[in-house]
């Protein structure tokens, strides 16, 4: 039988030179929540092409639209109350609105990634723990992006701290 | 390479639900033969099986674009579209299949499944009783109609399907774990463990056997009992439903917090608080025990090396 082909399955991870570089999607999703959405959009990303997920268009056009949407929110939200012209009442909503577009993409990418993770894993492909990256983002990155985004004109580093926390 | 034995082995292989052996037999003949109509259309039937639903559709395209008069190629994608909730392009399909070839029990079983799916269980009896009337022995139809009988509360005629289940092939998994779910319904949990290991060590990747292994570990706590059940209603859900129902969870905590501190009661901000972080803390506490309480009873069934 030595000269039978292994046929491949279509949703099988495709070998990619960052493979050991995947996670569970987990913790990506982690790192949006305890870092934020500059650590986990590239991180998840990263993630599609180390597991060799067929999605990563889909992925890339998720992230686009939310950072899109983000934009357009916060954009105009600081703008307003720059200019005391937001109601006080409005602005956790606003944090609100942000929040759960975010949360939507995380859980979506999750989603996309868990069946490839197990596959991946399934296949002898080796998952990383991404617990210490997660723990780095909370206590180190959050403060390190704040205070890269500090040196910033005022209206353009609160709309790019919305967006990326 | 014998593909037709090779074929008969893998039938064999789903019909004991080692979904995962088969495949690599299947794959085993694809790779001698990638034009193999009737292997890509058994492969589609064990990777659905699997869950792995975008490579079952895939490989049912294949067959039927390989052979468009196969009954197989059609059978697979009734159970393709079942899964994607299409029901009436799943009728349709076993339709065309029964066309092709008018005994083909699967498909009858497949339109059972869709009828079940509908909520027509007169109509899914229907079908299975047709099954019957074709292969008298056919084990799936009588555990599958056993269950009805359990839906429908009448546990001798499903304790009877159930005992001819097992007459026929007294190792089938799914005679065994229909068998294990009519005793845990009447409350025998020791009898219901026996019969998921018993069926565990038929087929180890049996998955109604783990699902009614983790019934039963469930039932014994009810502290996982609560994580298990919210967790089954979560993985049922499709996909969209299941962001939907998590980003909705996190939504409700979010706006009531926001909502009570705009209202004055910052007291009331901290009880939802207080509260999510327990379900939090739960969620993640749950999980690893259930999970250890469960391999610890896997440790006694001795599973293939594969498992």
């Amino acid at each position: 039988m030595g000269n039978v082909q292994r046929y491949r399955i279509v949703d099988e991870p495709a070998p990619s030179g960052v493979a050991h570089l995947a996670v569970r999607p987990l913790w990506p999703l982690l790192g949006l929540m305890l870092g934020g959405a500059w650590l986990a959009w590239p991180w998840f990303v990263l993630n599609a092409i180390a597991l060799g997920a067929r999605s990563k268009t889909r992925l890339l056009a998720w992230i686009g639209g939310t950072i899109a949407v983000c934009l357009a929110v916060a954009g105009p939200a600081v703008v307003l109350a720059q200019g005391g012209r937001l109601p006080q009442i409005v602005v956790p909503w606003v944090g609100f609105v942000l929040v759960i577009c975010k949360l939507t993409v995380g859980y979506v990418a999750t989603e996309q990634q868990t069946q490839p993770a197990e596959l991946h894993a399934h296949f002898g492909g080796r998952l990383r723990n991404g617990l210490p990256i997660v723990l780095a983002a909370f206590f180190l990155g959050r403060d390190m992006v704040a205070r890269l985004l500090h040196s910033i004109d005022g209206d353009a580093a609160a709309i790019a701290w919305l967006v990326l926390s | 390479m014998n593909v037709s034995a090779l074929l008969a082995f893998a039938s064999r292989q789903m019909a004991r639900e080692d979904h995962a052996a088969a495949v690599e037999t299947l794959r085993m003949v694809l790779g001698t033969d990638p034009e193999h109509a009737e292997a890509h259309a058994l492969l589609a039937i064990c990777l659905l099986r699997q869950r792995r639903r975008y490579a079952a559709e895939h490989e049912t395209r294949l067959a039927l674009r390989l052979d468009p008069e196969l009954p197989n190629a059609h059978i697979a994608a009734g159970w393709v579209s079942l899964a994607a909730n299409d029901l009436a392009r799943a009728e349709e399909a076993f339709r065309e299949a029964l066309r092709l070839s008018p005994d083909e029990v699967i498909a009858i079983h497949g339109l059972a499944e869709a009828a079940l799916a509908r909520g027509d269980r007169d109509a899914a009896r229907a079908e299975l009783e047709r099954v019957l009337a074709i292969d008298p022995e056919n084990v799936g139809a009588l555990v599958e109609l056993a269950k009805l009988d359990l839906a429908c509360g009448d546990h001798d005629a499903a304790d009877t399907r159930i005992e001819e289940a097992l007459r026929i092939d007294p190792e089938s998994p799914k005679a065994l774990v229909a068998r294990g779910e009519a005793f845990l319904r009447r409350g025998d949990v020791a009898a219901a463990r026996e019969h998921a290991i018993w069926a565990l060590r038929q087929s180890a990747s049996s998955p109604s056997a783990l699902v009614l292994l983790s019934n039963i570990k469930a039932r014994q706590s009810f502290f996982l009992g609560v994580w298990w059940r919210l967790n089954t209603w979560l993985i049922a859900l499709a996909s969209s439903r299941r962001v939907f129902a998590l980003v909705a969870m996190y939504a409700i905590y979010r706006a009531s917090i926001t909502l009570f501190v705009q209202l004055g009661l910052p007291s009331a901000a901290a009880t939802i608080e207080l509260v999510w972080l327990l379900f939090i803390v739960y969620t993640w506490v749950a999980m690893p025990i259930f999970r250890r309480m469960l391999n610890r009873e896997l440790a006694g069934v001795r599973l293939p090396r594969r498992f």
